[in-house]
């Protein structure tokens, strides 16, 4: 089990990353969704250990992960948000060379599980070719790959699926699924839809802060029969975000569909949808921003 | 616009933290040189000629600022992930290859000029000495800015920007910075420039070939200066003519050529390797039916730390080693190895020795550690910022690998790299020496290769390595590691003596084939305390090792307790504490159990004993009539311990009641007694003792001085080696290690300028006046007999002066017991080796010569020479004066050519034993052994006054010798090759002179005038009157001043006896030879022929001749009349590349002027020559000889 509390972060140049974050992060899929500039990927490498918090703790399965960063390392398996790696080096030579950093002293031990986790990640084929030749897809398996060498207890996946082909991150997302039975995977992403459809747990970040941390089908159920929806115009748009609490606007061959959240139907035409787990990202977003903005305000 | 996007470069480069660095960089660099005293001593500091020399030198360390800065214009935009950016914008071709070249240039120019600014400033506001500076000249500052700076700069930066640009490889540019910088040292090399060390004299035509290649135009400026005298050097500018002019022209065209073939070959393409090889990706269906498998990974171990920092290594190492860049330097090396391997096998007269292992190795121990630091500097930048270069580092620094198996695997791959550097030129010296069927190789000696230059570069990337890791960038670690590399290898030119302050460069002695190594335990002590040192920089570089996201350094500072841990402080105080320990070893070795003398220490105490000592410089000193001593010599503990004494006499006039004795400052006495004296003073600085005799030795009394002295034992050397014992060929001299009698005028400080600082009167120019002779107020020795005894080891065979009277061994030591038959010059050594012998009985003489067995190779070629010589020299001037002639070599250590002591003559095992003698070539040792031969009547039967003039009876009648011996052997035309050697010597030995060239009357102090000018006037003297006549005159002065008890010769005794055989006109001309710096100008301004019948043809040529006489010491030369006899001779083919004798040679009489001359000879003549046969010295000699045109 992973605890988080109260991490702070800023950096020297007075971005205030993470202002107090706190987490409680049991095995399995743990959903981290925040839009750009939540302080995702600062989390992520603090926890990485690639990166000091001021201040607050962490702690995996009793281990103080800020004090004793080496012995975390051990399990650890990172896959960061974007990386480039040797140039020329194949698939086979470079997994094994980070079996090797990652403790794998054993050779056979290693081969198979390379061998094994190239199969897995469908790169068998590919195996003696450069990863530094690997197309976008490809190069995400074999992150993968490497962050699931030698007995990880927690992997830590930063926007793996960015710039993937929607059978890619497919793929990908079934990997995830499979390795995450016994330990603690949280996976990072601005995408809704990642989450959905892998993680029994997730959490909200914004602005350096935890907005929400449940499951995704509690949140989901907070909004029953309180989001609503109308196609409209763009001049009534604007009208619309002024009087209701419009929680996104979608385009839709043409003309813009908005959501509202709403306890009873805002206005004719409304009709009343099932919502789902982007309603209420954006609804949580959206409350957190106007709450700022009237703090500002006020 | 193009103004805007350049400022914007402008802008860009002077904002980088490398651009302050640099301009402060070479502020210093300007500032310093001036203030170190850089330039040749008889040059003002501030000279144009100095100004533009140094320019020329700091214009080469603007190759790395350029590296710097024409990588960063080029890579930049790659590595800021901008390049998609701006290769999309509209800005053109021309316009984006502009801004960022002159961007560059500008940044470039800029930080030259900051040099510029410190050599202009210097010699205003440093301290150095006021007779080298003169009136400052503005204008040569701008001058070398001009001429020299701008085009080298702007051809180092067109080809570092073509290369970086065109490979968008920053590590391909650093080589190609290398390669230009090697592309100099080999033109240097190849004409021995004044900016290496040893410069060798060379002809016009290797200097022409340099003007031109040498792209830093410096070859070009010493071509045009090769002959310039300091009054040239302190006024003159250098002009933008000849060689020079077509130099800048060459070097600008090429650059520009540069400029536009990498125009024409850029594009704005993304760099193609990024995009060609990326996979289309046709996947299959996922298949994968394993189960993902963990595997549980033991707890960190030894051997999983050792693995990885194996695997580690092996990549970073073949990641560099097999990168185009590494081995494109690798190339250059080879060819820098090459010339470092076959530049030994080269000597004097361009004759060739076996490529002994000592000479493979002499050049490769000076250039492996400068290119293995430029290696590091550059690669180590590379190494160390691999995984964040290629954006890899957050995966690998979030494995559990400790940081500091990384930080060794980085280390340890830099390290592999210099042993690739190391290995790669004893392959090829290997290689050579078998290629060339010398199989004497000897593997230990090439071994010590990686020990005497692998551990300081050991060291030195340690030290670089923490550079890269302070820095914040990967540019600023490059300039900073550079300037820390040029510090670390140049410890001299700041001055630093002491060994303790000269971190990673102990002194290292040189490698003999004799001897082996000396030194090396003492190299071991200093590896151990710079180890210790460097342990400790590697404990705070393991502690702020980068690890995860950038830190800034203060941050990374501060984690350092917390990072390094419990075990990392305590290997680091570990380290400190036996820094501090062997430190104190070192210490107290040097300077407390020695004496270490800093360079004012030096003077001082130099400058006390001359003013408390200098009253007994003329006082009367008793004679040595005899010595007498036991010389216990152990080569294999390296010391040795004398015990004897001198029989002392009264020679003068006058009673004698105060003696001053002075022993050498490093070898102690444990005795030192004068029989009816009493040491009134002691002191111990200069260890000089004064006796008071009881009663005043009178006239014609007699005294013992008895003594017994030892050699200090050191395990640390601070600076530099003696080698008096070595464990096989020490050499223990006389003045080495024997008590002195009288004041010694060695020890007075002889700098003007220190003496001037201490209150000291002029220096003393020379050894004292003729006139002093003629008083009887020389400091001339008597002569002495010599009973030696000699101990040595028992496989050693020891040599001495004398007959060897008794020889046992008892006890393990072996004895040899030396006495002189009759007295001798007070000239001996000792020597102990163990030697092979050859002797033959020559005419009653022992002809012997001790030599190394394995350096056989020219010892029948020594005894035939010494025979020969005993033969040719006996019937000109006299039997040889003693019944033996040992020969005996020693290790080449010792720097002289030869050296001869009364019937010994030692022999540097370099100079001669290993001389490879090829059928054409100047026969070396012939010509070394009969000069050396020769001295025993010119120096050991003649032994002339100690005055000015008295080396010119010694060296300059040895080199006439030498030449009546080779032309007995090889016959006459074998002379003209050496003479042309010795005149080209000549020339230009006396443009680098500090002080004014003395007269051969008066000669002292400067080498090439009694051996180089020497040589060819006692040729053009015996052309002049003939040798039977000359050796009379010689002989007469033998018999008259030879021997002991004789009135000692001066030149003025010379000049008499040569008058005595000549005529009023020839006198005239030997007073101007001897008497006065004579230079003739003699050129063929034409010459043409005209067949006639019966094969006959009609030259006429006119020739310009003139004379100038300079009388020495400093006065201007003056024209004077010249009418004289001069060769003319004739060539059918070309008297410079071939040996074919003259069709036709003969004597005109030239006068000052124009000379017509119109000869008849038989067959096609096709060139002339005037004094073909080099009788007359001329600086310019290119315009002796002339194509011959045929008139219609």
């Amino acid at each position: 089990m992973l605890s988080i509390t109260n991490l702070t972060k800023t950096y020297p140049n007075g971005v205030h990353a993470l202002k107090g974050v706190t987490l409680t992060i049991d095995t399995g899929l743990f959903g981290l969704l925040g839009p750009n500039g939540a302080g995702k990927s600062t989390l992520m490498r603090t926890l990485a250990t690639l990166q000091e918090p001021d201040a607050g703790a962490i702690v995996f399965d009793g281990l103080d992960v800020v004090a004793q960063p080496e012995i975390h390392r051990r399990q650890l398996g990172y896959l960061p948000q974007d990386f480039g790696v040797y140039p020329g080096v194949s698939a086979y030579d470079l997994l094994d060379h980070i079996a090797v950093l990652k403790g794998m002293s054993e050779k056979k031990a290693r081969r198979e599980q390379v061998e094994a986790l190239l199969a897995q990640t469908n790169l068998t084929s590919h195996r003696k070719k450069a990863v530094s030749s690997f197309s976008g897809g490809m190069r995400q398996r074999f992150g993968i790959a490497q962050a699931l060498l030698g007995d990880p207890k927690l992997i830590i996946v930063d926007e793996p699926t960015a710039g993937l082909d929607p059978e890619e991150r497919n793929r990908f997302h079934n990997l995830l699924s499979e390795v995450s039975e016994n330990i603690v995977v949280i996976l990072s992403t601005h995408i809704v839809e990642d989450v959905r459809q892998l993680c029994p747990r997730m959490a909200i970040l914004a602005d350096g802060r935890v907005l929400r941390t449940d499951a995704p089908r509690t949140l989901v159920a907070e909004l029953e029969g309180r989001v609503w929806r109308k196609t409209a115009d763009r001049s009534t748009v604007e009208q619309y975000r002024r009087s209701f609490n419009v929680i996104s606007t979608q385009l839709y061959e043409g003309r813009t569909l908005v959501h509202v959240l709403n306890d009873g139907q805002p206005e004719q035409g409304f009709e009343v949808v099932e919502p789902n787990l982007e309603d209420v990202y954006f609804s949580i977003l959206r409350a957190h921003s106007s709450a700022t903005e009237s703090l500002h305000a006020a | 616009m193009l103004r805007d996007v350049i400022r914007f470069e402008w802008r860009y480069h002077t904002r980088q933290i490398a651009f302050p660095v640099a301009v402060l960089f070479f502020l210093g660099m300007g500032y310093l040189l001036p203030a170190i005293g850089y330039g040749p001593t008889g040059a003002n500091l501030n000279s144009p000629f100095v100004v533009m020399q140094s320019v020329g030198l700091l214009s080469l360390l603007m190759i790395f600022v350029l590296t710097v800065f024409c990588t960063n214009a080029v890579s930049r935009d790659a590595e800021s992930g901008m390049q998609e950016i701006v290769f999309a914008t509209p800005v053109g071709k021309l316009r984006y290859l502009t801004a960022r070249f002159a961007g560059a240039l500008l940044a470039s120019l800029a930080t030259f000029s900051a040099c510029i600014v410190g050599l202009f400033v210097s010699p205003m506001v440093a301290r150095m000495d006021p007779a080298r500076v003169g009136a400052t000249i503005p204008v040569a500052y701008l001058w070398a800015l001009l001429v020299m700076a701008v085009p080298n700069i702007l051809v180092a930066a067109a080809v570092i920007f073509a290369v970086a640009i065109l490979s968008r490889s920053v590590l391909a540019s650093y080589v190609g910075s290398v390669f230009l910088y090697m592309l100099y040292m080999v033109v240097g090399m190849m004409i021995g420039s004044p900016l290496f060390a040893g410069a060798k004299p060379l002809g016009q035509a290797a200097l022409v070939r340099a003007a031109i290649l040498d792209p830093f135009g410096i070859s070009a400026f010493f071509q045009q200066t090769w002959y310039w005298t300091p009054a040239q050097r302190n006024s003159e500018l250098l002009a933008l003519s000849g060689y020079f002019l077509l130099n800048r022209v060459v070097v600008l065209v090429v650059a520009l050529g540069i400029l536009t073939v990498t125009y024409q070959r850029f594009s704005f393409r993304v760099a193609a390797h990024s995009v060609k090889r990326m996979l289309d990706l046709t996947d299959a269906a996922p298949s994968h039916t394993t189960a993902y498998q963990r595997v549980v990974v033991a707890a960190p171990s030894w051997r999983s730390h050792w693995t990885a920092l194996r695997v580690a290594t092996e990549r970073e190492f073949r990641a560099t080693a097999t990168s185009k860049p590494f081995l494109a330097l690798m190339a250059l090396w080879v060819c820098v190895a090459l010339i470092d391997i076959t530049d030994n096998t080269v000597w004097e007269y361009h004759t060739l020795a076996y490529p002994t292992t000592r000479m493979m190795l002499a050049d490769i121990q000076t250039t492996l550690p400068v290119l293995g630091a430029l290696m590091l500097v550059y690669f180590a930048a590379e190494v160390v910022w691999r995984e964040r270069i290629v954006r890899a580092d957050e995966i690998i620094d979030a494995t559990p690998t400790p940081s500091g198996v990384f930080y060794l695997a980085k280390g340890s791959a830099l390290v592999l790299l210099t042993w690739l550097m190391t290995i790669l030129p004893i392959v090829l010296a290997i290689g050579y020496q078998l290629a060339t069927g010398y199989t004497n190789v000897h593997p230990l000696a090439y071994l010590s290769l990686f020990y005497f230059v692998g551990l300081p570069l050991v060291l030195l990337t340690v030290v670089i390595v923490l550079v890269q890791t302070l820095t914040p960038n990967r540019w600023l670690g490059v300039l900073l590691a550079m300037i820390l590399a040029l510090a670390i290898l140049s410890p001299d030119e700041l001055g630093l003596r002491h060994g303790m302050l000269r971190f990673a460069k102990p002194p290292v002695a040189p490698y003999t084939e004799m001897n082996g190594f000396v030194g090396a335990g003492s190299f071991a002590w200093y590896m151990v305390f710079w180890f210790s040192l460097a342990g400790l920089l590697a404990a705070v570089t393991l502690g702020i090792w980068r690890r995860g996201r950038a830190q800034s350094l203060l941050t990374r500072i501060r984690a350092l307790p917390h990072r390094l841990g419990k075990a990392g402080l305590i290997g680091a105080a570990g380290s400190l504490a036996l820094f501090a320990a062997t430190g104190g070893i070192i210490f107290h070795d040097t300077n407390i159990a020695h004496r270490f003398e800093t360079e004012s220490q030096s003077l001082a105490w130099r400058a006390s004993y001359e003013r408390s000592y200098r009253r007994f410089d003329s006082m009367p000193l008793p004679a040595i009539v005899a010595a007498k001593a036991t010389v216990n010599l152990y080569p294999s503990e390296r010391r040795y311990a004398i015990t004897g004494s001198y029989s002392l006499e009264n020679r003068t006039t006058k009673a004698i009641d105060t003696v001053i004795v002075s022993q050498p400052r490093d070898v102690p006495a444990s005795l030192l007694e004068l029989t009816g004296a009493r040491v009134v003073r002691h002191d111990d600085v200069s260890d000089t003792y004064i006796f008071a005799l009881e009663q005043p030795m009178a006239p014609g009394a007699r005294s013992e001085l008895r003594f017994s002295v030892r050699s200090p034992q050191r395990h640390v050397v601070a600076d530099g080696f003696d080698y008096d014992v070595v464990a096989n060929g020490s050499y223990v001299t006389r003045a080495a290690a024997f008590p002195r009698l009288g004041y010694v005028r060695g020890y007075e400080v002889d700098d003007a300028s220190e003496r001037r600082a201490r209150g000291l009167a002029p220096p003393r120019v020379g050894p004292g006046p003729i006139e002093d002779a003629l008083a009887g107020r020389d400091r001339h020795e008597s002569w002495m007999t010599l009973d030696a005894t000699i101990v040595t080891d028992e496989d050693q065979t020891a040599l001495a002066p004398g007959d060897l009277v008794r020889e046992w061994k008892d006890n393990g030591r072996h004895y040899f017991h030396f006495v002189t038959p009759k007295p001798t010059t007070p000239v001996f050594g000792f020597v102990s080796a163990r030697y092979a012998v050859r002797r033959v009985t020559h005419a009653g003489v022992n002809v012997e010569v001790h030599y190394d067995p394995a350096h056989a190779y020219n010892v029948d070629r020594m005894i035939a020479a010494a025979t020969r010589t005993l033969d040719v020299l006996g019937s000109k001037f006299g039997p040889y004066p003693s019944s033996s002639l040992r020969i005996v070599e020693l290790p080449a250590h010792w720097g002289f050519g030869a050296y001869a002591m009364p019937g010994v003559i030692v022999w540097p095992e370099d100079r001669g034993f290993v001389t490879r003698y090829r059928e054409g070539d100047v026969d070396l040792v012939t010509k070394r052994l009969a000069h050396e031969v020769s001295h025993q009547w010119w120096g050991h039967t003649l032994y002339p006054a100690q005055v000015e003039g008295g080396v010119t009876l010694v060296e300059t009648m040895a080199k006439y010798s030498e030449l009546l011996v080779m032309e007995a052997i090889q016959g006459k035309a074998s002379l003209p090759a050496m003479l042309r050697y010795e005149r080209e010597l000549y020339v230009m030995s006396r443009a680098n002179m500090p002080f004014p060239e003395p007269t051969l009357l008066r000669a002292y102090d400067y080498d090439f005038v009694y051996y180089a000018k020497g040589a060819i006037v006692m040729e053009a003297l015996r052309d002049l009157i003939g040798e039977e006549a000359l050796n009379r005159a010689l002989r007469t002065l033998l018999e008259e001043h030879g021997g002991e008890g004789k009135r000692p010769a001066t030149t003025l005794d010379v000049e008499a006896a040569l008058h005595a055989v000549s005529t009023p006109e020839q006198q005239q001309l030997i007073d101007e030879w001897f008497g006065k710096v004579t230079l003739y100008d003699l050129r063929i301004e034409s010459a043409s022929m005209e067949a006639r019948p019966e094969n006959q043809s009609r030259v006429t040529l006119t020739i310009r001749a003139r004379k100038s006489l300079e009388p020495g010491g400093g006065i201007k030369p003056s024209e004077a009349a010249l009418d004289e006899l001069i060769d003319v001779a004739v060539y059918a083919e070309n008297p410079l590349s071939s040996t074919a004798p003259a069709l036709w040679s003969g004597k005109y009489r030239l006068r000052t002027g124009e000379n017509r001359i119109t000869i008849d000879v038989r067959g096609t003549p096709a060139f002339v020559s005037v004094d073909p046969f080099e009788r007359r010295i001329e600086v310019e000699r290119a315009d002796n000889v002339r194509e011959v045109t045929r008139r219609q």
